[in-house]
C-alpha cells in the first residue's frame, strides 16, 4: 500500500482540484454576462460560459496530466538510483 | 420502492446465475474455433478464450428483460439501455473479429449513443457539486455521445492485466448504483445490479490467473453501459470521479503517444515480464505512461499485487464519489 501512496495523493488532489474548478463555474464563469440585447446577447453569453467552462476542464486534465507525469519520472529514477 | 429494490436483487441474480453458467461453455466454442488470445505477462504466453465478454452481454439482457415485466413504467429507460449495450458489444464483436481502425472505434461508439438521445431518457439539468442543478438545455445533448465513447474507450484500455478490467469496472458500477439507491434513482439501481451480477460472474473466471478474456465485445459494451448508468441515473459528477483511475489510464496513454493508436501499434511496450515472472516499468521515454507503468515506478512487481493496487485505486475513487453524492445532497 505504502508502494503507491503518492498516486492516492494525485487522485486526491485532482479530485479537490475538481471541486476548486466548479466553485470557480460557480462564482466567476456562471455571473458572465455579455452586454448585447436580445438572442445575440443571449447565445454569446452561453457561448463565453461554456467556452470557459470547457477551458477550465482542458486545464485540469492538462494540470494532472503534468503532475503525475512529474513524479511518475522522479520517483522512477529514485528508485533506479537505489537499486 | 419495495418493487424496485425487489427487482434489483431479482436482476443481480439473474445475471449472475447466467453469466456464471454460461461462461465456461462460451470459453470452450472459443477455444475450439480458435478465438483465443495470448496473455502476454506470463512467461509461458497460455493461449486464453477470448470474446467471452458476450456471457456478460447476454446476462445483462436476461435480467432486463425480467425487469421490464416487472417494472412496465421504466421501460424506456431500459430499452434505451440495453440497445446502448447491445449496439456498443456488436461493435466490439466487429473489431474482434475484424479490426477496426483507432480511429473510427471511438466514433462508432459515440453512435451507440443515439439510442438514449432518440428515447430521450437523459435530463438536460444535472446536478453537480457546490453548483446544485444546472440548466444545459443545448449542450447536454451534444455531450451525451462523449458520454457513452469516453467510458466505453476508457475501459476498452484498461484491460492490460488479469481480471483489472471486470474487478475495477465491478466496483465502479457498485459505486453508482449505491449512489443511485442514496439519490433515489431505482431505475438506475435496477439496471446497476443487473450489471453488476454480470460483471461479478464474470471477474469469477476473468481474475488472476485469467482462464478467459472479454474481448473487445465485452469492455466496450461494459464502459458504455457505465456511461448509459451516468446519462439515465443524472451521475454525471458521480461517474467522474468513480472513473478518475480510467479516464487516468486512457488519457496518459494518449497524450503520451500522442494521439489514437492500437496497442499492437505502439512498439516501445511500457512493461516488461522479467525471468522471474514480475513486472516491471519500461524506462524508454517513448513508452506510452500507463496507469500499470505508474504502479510499477517503485520497481517489479508480482503481476497479482499490480492487479491488487488497480483495485485498491478504484476504490478509493469510489469513496471521493461517494462524497461527491453527499456534496450533491447538500448542494
Amino acid at each position: 500500500m505504502k508502494k503507491i501512496v503518492w498516486l492516492f495523493g494525485v487522485l486526491l488532489f485532482v479530485w479537490l482540484i475538481m471541486l476548486l474548478e466548479l466553485w470557480l463555474i460557480l462564482q466567476v464563469i456562471l455571473p458572465i454576462t455579455i452586454a448585447a440585447g436580445g438572442f445575440f446577447g443571449t447565445l454569446l453569453t452561453g457561448v463565453v460560459r461554456v467556452g470557459a467552462s470547457v477551458a477550465s476542464a482542458i486545464l485540469w486534465l492538462w494540470l494532472w496530466r503534468s503532475i503525475e507525469h512529474a513524479l511518475f519520472w522522479k520517483i522512477f529514477k529514485a528508485h533506479k538510483k537505489k537499486v | 420502492m419495495f418493487t424496485e429494490f425487489l427487482t434489483s436483487v431479482i436482476a443481480f441474480l439473474v445475471s449472475a446465475l447466467i453469466t456464471l453458467f454460461l461462461t465456461p461453455h462460451v470459453a470452450d466454442k472459443m477455444k475450439k474455433r480458435g478465438i483465443v488470445g495470448v496473455d502476454v505477462h506470463k512467461q509461458h504466453r497460455p493461449k486464453v478464450p477470448e470474446m467471452c465478454g458476450i456471457c456478460i452481454l447476454v446476462g445483462l439482457a436476461a435480467s432486463i428483460m425480467v425487469s421490464l415485466t416487472i417494472l412496465l413504467n421504466y421501460a424506456v429507460d431500459f430499452l434505451a439501455f440495453l440497445s446502448v449495450v447491445l449496439l456498443s458489444g456488436l461493435i466490439g464483436a466487429v473489431d474482434d473479429l475484424k479490426r477496426l481502425g483507432p480511429r473510427i472505434k471511438p466514433l462508432l461508439t459515440a453512435f451507440a449513443s443515439l439510442p438514449i438521445l432518440l428515447m430521450a431518457t437523459y435530463d438536460a439539468r444535472p446536478v453537480l457539486p457546490l453548483i446544485g442543478r444546472t440548466r444545459l438545455t443545448i449542450i447536454y445533448p451534444l455531450l451525451i455521445p462523449f458520454a457513452i465513447a469516453v467510458p466505453s474507450n476508457a475501459v476498452n484500455m484498461m484491460d492490460p492485466l488479469n481480471g483489472v478490467m471486470s474487478g475495477t469496472c465491478s466496483i465502479v458500477v457498485f459505486v453508482l448504483t449505491i449512489s443511485a439507491a442514496i439519490l433515489g434513482h431505482w431505475n438506475t439501481v435496477v439496471l446497476g445490479a443487473g450489471l453488476l451480477g454480470s460483471l461479478l460472474a464474470f471477474y469469477y473466471y476473468n481474475r488472476f490467473p485469467s482462464a478467459v478474456f472479454p474481448g473487445n465485445v465485452g469492455t466496450l459494451a461494459i464502459g458504455a453501459a457505465i456511461g448509459a448508468l451516468v446519462v439515465i441515473g443524472h451521475l454525471e459528477a458521480v461517474g467522474v470521479v468513480a472513473m478518475m483511475p480510467h479516464i487516468m489510464n486512457g488519457f496518459y496513454f494518449l497524450t503520451s503517444v500522442g494521439g489514437l493508436y492500437e496497442r499492437r501499434q505502439i512498439s516501445s511496450r511500457p512493461i516488461r515480464v522479467l525471468s522471474d515472472g514480475r513486472l516491471i516499468a519500461s524506462s524508454s521515454v517513448s513508452s506510452p505512461l500507463t496507469l500499470t507503468r505508474t504502479i510499477l515506478a517503485v520497481g517489479s512487481m508480482k503481476e497479482e499485487e499490480v492487479i491488487r493496487y488497480f483495485f485498491l485505486l478504484t476504490a478509493f475513487s469510489g469513496f471521493l464519489a461517494f462524497l461527491t453524492v453527499f456534496m450533491m445532497m447538500m448542494t
